[in-house]
């Protein structure tokens, strides 16, 4: 019996370590690289702090807006310049929106997963507030820097809540952050903020081509639809084949859906081994709309849910 | 010294670039996926950095920093998503064929980890990675010494089953990622 076990332990060892040192490797995540990524995390929650702690969330929220309006506009080809202006607008006011993410895998031997899901809610990008319900059940509270994520009673107890409904963590800690638009793109839908004006403008600054692909409307409104196309963009590590976006602007200059779809390519190697695409359709509507958000009682958050480890 | 903005104390520094790799591998094993270990290696740097006056490092950062990683809540929608997408497959030029076999069923076993449940990844990875005594497992875990114990069994006979005939690859078991 020992010996079994001896030789299970032994048999273990070898295949993790195995897998540990095969990891592949890759220098500016590691050593200095992992120290200015840490840094950057450090000096941004620097900043955030102190403006909230000044009141000053608003204004953090019209600066970034401000910056993110001088993207060039002027002397861009018109279907650049249009779509430029509505994503910039959308980064500075508040709306509605509907999201529906969908997978479609043709990865062998990747799982498929729960698909679609459907997020309706509120977004204020320039108070950072946001409410989020979710078809699974799930919902989640964006009160300035914090989020809270309210629990199916039975993923509250499998994540050992404790009874309590809630969780809590800090907004920049649900929000993936790459050097590169295209990886902070591709990864966002994942986020508890899922519209990401800053990296969509980045990307478009980057070069992509918008065409101008002719008249849309929808209920109540008339506009325009452009759509672009980045194929293997930077900082992806060839994992992401293309990211193509579809967005409408209607005649008053709003974005009224934005279509991104997004393909990974198992081996980085496009055809050889399948691959997994992710669509997220959002649609806006009600700009300017003015709502509240409250953050639960703190007697319902569990903030200590070490037990169950989210991998 | 006044500690300026972005600027950290030496000693953090020096861990970082000694140990940061090596909680990079070990996140990977336990979320199978690169790019979702480098973001919780990060924001558990983070989370150590803030901590790390009131702590003594002079002893064993290590163990604090696993902690961390181990605890830290991941947002639920983004743990639950990113470990499903696709991940670059095995490096194809290595230095010999050894070393690409070796990287080959490196790469499977990850694939197998992945598939595992999470706490039976978790537990392989601690106990035999990681080289944790079954006790510190389960403290890390918040499980019993005996739920480490059946995790690790029915872990591993899940590899095995997953990974099939793996006999002969040939690795030196006298490797390992122990720290130090």
């Amino acid at each position: 019996m020992e010996d079994v076990h001896a030789d299970e332990t032994r048999e273990a060892r070898r295949l993790l370590a195995t897998a540990f040192e095969t990891v592949p490797a890759d220098p500016a995540t590691a050593g200095d690289g992992l120290l200015r990524a840490v840094r950057r995390r450090y000096a941004r929650r620097r900043r955030t702090r102190a403006l909230v702690s000044a009141g000053g969330a608003a204004a953090a929220a019209g600066t970034a807006a401000a910056v993110l309006l001088s993207v060039t506009v002027a002397g861009a080809p018109p279907a650049l310049g249009a779509v430029t202006s509505a994503i910039s607008r959308a980064a500075a006011e508040s709306f509605r929106m509907n999201l529906i993410v969908t997978q479609h895998n043709t990865v062998p031997g990747q799982p498929a997963i729960q698909s679609p899901l459907h997020i309706t809610g509120e977004l204020d990008l320039k108070r950072n507030l946001g409410e989020e319900t979710l078809s699974n059940g799930w919902r989640t509270l964006i009160v300035g820097e914090e989020a809270y994520t309210e629990l199916p009673p039975r993923q509250a107890k499998i994540y050992g809540t404790g009874g309590k409904p809630w969780t809590e963590e800090p907004l920049w800690a649900t929000q993936p952050s790459y050097e590169s638009a295209g990886a902070q793109l591709a990864w966002d839908f994942n986020s508890d903020r899922p519209f990401n004006p800053q990296a969509l403008l980045a990307l478009l600054k980057s070069g992509a081509r918008v065409l101008n692909e002719g008249s849309v409307s929808g209920p109540g409104w008339t506009g325009t639809r452009y759509r672009f196309t980045v194929s293997h963009p930077d900082g992806t590590g060839g994992v992401v084949d293309s990211i193509t976006c579809t967005v409408d602007v209607d005649s008053q200059g709003h974005i009224r859906s934005l279509a991104q779809t997004t393909v990974f390519v198992a081996s980085g190697k496009p055809g050889t081994a399948g691959e997994m695409i992710y669509t997220t359709d959002f649609t806006f509507s009600d700009f300017g709309i003015r709502f509240s958000v409250t953050p639960p009682p703190a007697s319902q958050i569990a903030h200590d849910i070490g037990v169950a480890i989210q991998f | 010294m006044r500690r300026g903005a972005e600027e950290f104390d030496e000693r953090f520094t020096a861990f970082v670039r000694s140990r940061g790799e090596h909680h990079l591998r070990m996140a990977t094993l336990l979320t199978g996926n690169p790019d979702a270990a480098e973001d919780l290696v990060q924001a558990s740097l983070l989370k150590l950095y803030r901590a790390w006056s009131r702590i003594d490092t002079s002893g064993e950062p290590d163990a604090y920093l696993r902690r961390i990683i181990v605890n830290t809540r991941r947002s639920w929608w983004r743990a639950r998503w990113r470990q499903e997408t696709p991940v670059p497959e095995v490096p194809e030029a290595a230095a010999g064929e050894d070393a690409a076999e070796r990287h080959a069923v490196g790469a499977l076993v990850r694939q197998a980890l992945a598939r595992l449940p999470r706490q039976q990844r978790a537990v392989l990875v601690l106990r035999y990675c990681e080289d944790l005594p079954e006790a510190e497992v389960a403290f890390l875990l918040g499980c019993s010494a005996g739920a480490v114990k059946t995790h690790a069994h029915r872990g591993l006979a899940a590899l095995r089953e997953s990974l099939g005939d793996l006999d002969s690859f040939a690795v030196n078991e006298t490797s390992g990622p122990a720290s130090g």
